[in-house]
């Protein structure tokens, strides 16, 4: 289907396109639905309409409307890329490949696309194969924010702390949002350890965006920490009680270390929750 | 003749001196020369600053109100779609194509075209029947009396009384922003606001200004504001402002940074240009509103539009019952009940009876009432959809310091903290 600039359904896109790049899924989806339905050959509303879904999570749904728009003749170069995004997701990493290869068929590969393949064999646990095709993209383009969190990621769990924080200068100086340099300090800072920084940035994040998911799950967890240590000297003293109250010798008093091990155990538990944000 | 010769000079020597061709199409306006004068002022609405542009829109509507030719006129309001904005589209595109022969014909006479009194046609449609007086005004809004008084002391006394404003230097124009949780009337009451104070009510939401052209959206709030300026007294309401004046610290892209600097600049020409113009910007998300909009000058009165209080419940209750089938109902309990509810979440709760007595009656095949006790069953089925905007709001005003921006919205959460699990 040929659609004009100045036509109904490309105007409509706009609106679609607007309320995406701000974030308001649901609306943009509404709209798309109704695209769909008044236009039902033209592409980029089942294109559209996958990212949304995509981000309210239903990433089968945006699989099988990226197949529709192909049928409906939309080029298949920027379904392939969000094709592999969605297989990637979903950890269908046979299908990433062989979109990965198409790609390569018709185009020279760009710097994000590539990054998203390296960091798709990472998780795949082909470890050493995707850092050095992340490091390819990088070296291609430096300051693409989506390469430089992907290379966040699998430095975190590399622990070099050197190079994150080099990656926190280079994302300092890209054209990202203040929200989302914000969000990469916090959590760059949260993988080396500085949870007193990682908890000022993210308060930050949450006096622009109080809607953010990331920053409320942190900021809750650090409010759980605060309560712990909070909770600590009380479990200590009625320990500590329970133990002088019993200490005629009789076995009981034994008894009074089980809230100091339960306390032990949920300590254990949250600092392993902790280290794996 | 001199003038305009000693004008015409001025112009060789700097084309975009708007001054200049604002004073030459008042020769030519004074001359009589019509299509002369015209031309002059599109030139000078092409190159002027804010200040200088309402005096020559006004010079251009006396122009055209003091000349007879109908001719001229016919085709100012065709092209001149940023003044005019209530052509169906259908009518539009026929129109335009009568307009392009007769630009055709015209070209050929080397005839000047009053066409080009405003540059650029608007793409965005927006319909001149809500561009209208409204009937609606705070009789029409059951309860929430504490916020009527609140607009009718911030707004409505200072734009349709401002005698002892103005005296005080106060103003009466300038920006508004009506904020509070999705179903609770924003713009019912933007709708009354205007009733109360019998101004032309111009409501505006982003579909208005979007285009898939380069640079159109920006031009179409330019157009927007020009329009409005034309219409005073009026009231220019924006609808989910956060949509068109989105944060910027949040945006990745810039597409949408000139369409908000645009507003930013038709904001500020209000304040410096009229006072018998008031902007009412509605949104639920206003921590999404970026905050260069709620400086001084700008939308710099908020006003929070609370949940409907007990009256205002019950008078909607009644509204929504009306015309149903109902036996002993008690409004006053209903509206004890339904703390914190929206308007949305009482018409929900509504629907929720009528579907379960329907149920029941296919059922059992006895034809019923909707009573009390069906109501009370939908109310313990539901819970309050305002619920998750003012945790939002209590996280925003708790990181970002905005406790004294928004002092109103911090006593109501304080008020009903049981209810947010504080």
């Amino acid at each position: 289907m040929r659609v004009e600039i100045d036509s109904e359904p490309q105007r409509t896109r706009k609106q679609i396109q607007h309320f995406i790049s701000i974030g308001r899924f649901k609306k943009a989806r509404l709209i798309a639905s109704d695209l769909i339905s008044n236009y039902p050959e033209y592409p980029y509303a089942y294109y559209d309409m996958a990212v949304c879904e995509f981000y309210l999570g239903r990433v089968d749904n945006s699989i099988e409307l990226c197949q529709r728009s192909l049928e409906c003749g939309m080029k298949p170069l920027a379904v392939y890329i969000m094709m592999m995004i969605y297989h990637n997701e979903k950890g269908d990493y046979d299908s990433v490949d062989q979109y990965y290869s198409s790609i390569n068929e018709i185009s020279s590969v760009e710097a994000d696309v590539l990054a998203l393949y390296g960091y798709s064999l990472w998780k795949r646990g082909r470890k050493e194969e995707g850092i050095r095709i992340l490091n390819e993209a990088f070296s291609k383009e430096c300051d693409n924010t989506l390469i430089l969190q992907y290379l966040l990621l699998t430095s975190k769990r590399r622990k070099e702390k050197n190079q994150i924080k080099e990656l926190m200068d280079i994302y300092m100086n890209t054209g990202a949002s203040e929200k989302s340099k914000l969000l990469f300090l916090g959590r760059s800072e949260a993988y080396l350890g500085n949870w007193r920084e990682a908890k000022k940035n993210y308060e930050k994040v949450m006096s622009i965006d109080p809607m953010n998911d990331e920053a409320k799950y942190f900021l809750n967890m650090m409010e759980v920490e605060e309560n712990i240590k909070k909770l600590g000297l009380f479990v200590f003293l009625l320990a500590a009680a329970l133990y002088l109250k019993f200490s005629d010798g009789r076995i009981i008093k034994f008894f009074s270390l089980l809230p100091i091990l339960l306390y032990l155990i949920f300590v254990v538990v949250f600092i392993h929750k902790k280290k794996s944000f | 003749m001199d003038k305009i010769e000693l004008i015409n000079k001025l112009i060789q020597a700097n084309p975009k001196d708007s001054n200049a061709w604002y004073l030459l199409g008042l020769e030519h306006s004074q001359n009589n020369n019509i299509s002369e004068a015209l031309k002059a002022f599109s030139e000078a609405l092409k190159y002027c600053d804010d200040s200088v542009k309402s005096e020559i829109i006004t010079a251009l509507s006396s122009l055209s109100e003091a000349s007879d030719l109908s001719k001229y006129t016919t085709y100012t309001d065709k092209s001149g779609d940023s003044i005019n904005f209530n052509k169906d589209s259908n009518i539009e595109k026929e129109e335009d194509e009568q307009i392009s022969e007769e630009l055709e014909e015209n070209e050929d006479s080397n005839t000047v075209i009053p066409l080009r009194v405003i540059e650029g046609k608007r793409r965005g449609h927006i319909s001149l029947d809500e561009d209208k007086e409204t009937n609606i005004t705070f009789s029409d809004v059951g309860g929430l009396d504490e916020l009527k008084e609140t607009i009718r002391m911030k707004i409505i006394k200072p734009f349709s009384t401002p005698g002892l404003f103005e005296k005080f230097k106060k103003k009466s124009g300038g920006g508004i922003l009506l904020f509070g949780p999705p179903g609770c009337g924003k713009t019912f009451i933007a709708k009354a606001t205007a009733g109360e104070c019998r101004a032309s009510f111009i409501p505006v939401h982003i579909t208005d200004i979007l285009d898939p052209y380069l640079g159109v959206s920006s031009r179409n709030i330019k157009d927007i504001f020009t329009n409005a300026r034309t219409k005073k007294p009026c009231i220019l309401f924006f609808d989910e402002i956060d949509t068109i004046g989105y944060s910027r610290a949040k945006l990745t892209g810039e597409h949408m940074r000139p369409i908000i600097d645009q507003l930013l600049v038709e904001i500020e020409g209000i304040e410096s240009s009229t006072d018998k113009m008031l902007i009412i910007g509605a949104t639920n998300m206003p921590w999404d509103v970026d905050p260069a909009l709620r400086r001084p000058g700008r939308f710099d009165r908020l006003i929070f539009v609370m949940p409907p209080d007990v009256n205002a419940r019950k008078e909607i209750f009644a509204l929504k019952l009306r015309g149903r089938p109902i036996e002993d109902i008690d409004y006053m309990e209903l509206a004890r009940r339904t703390e914190l509810y929206s308007g949305a979440d009482i018409e929900n709760v509504v629907e929720l009876a009528a579907e379960n007595v329907i149920d029941s009656i296919m059922k059992t095949g006895v034809e019923r009432k909707i009573s009390m006790k069906d109501l009370i069953l939908a109310i313990d089925k539901t819970k309050p959809s305002t619920l998750d905007w003012l945790k939002t709001m209590e996280t925003y005003i708790k990181y970002g310091n905005s406790s004294s921006m928004f002092s109103d919205v911090d006593m109501f959460l304080k008020k009903y903290k049981r209810y947010l699990g504080g």
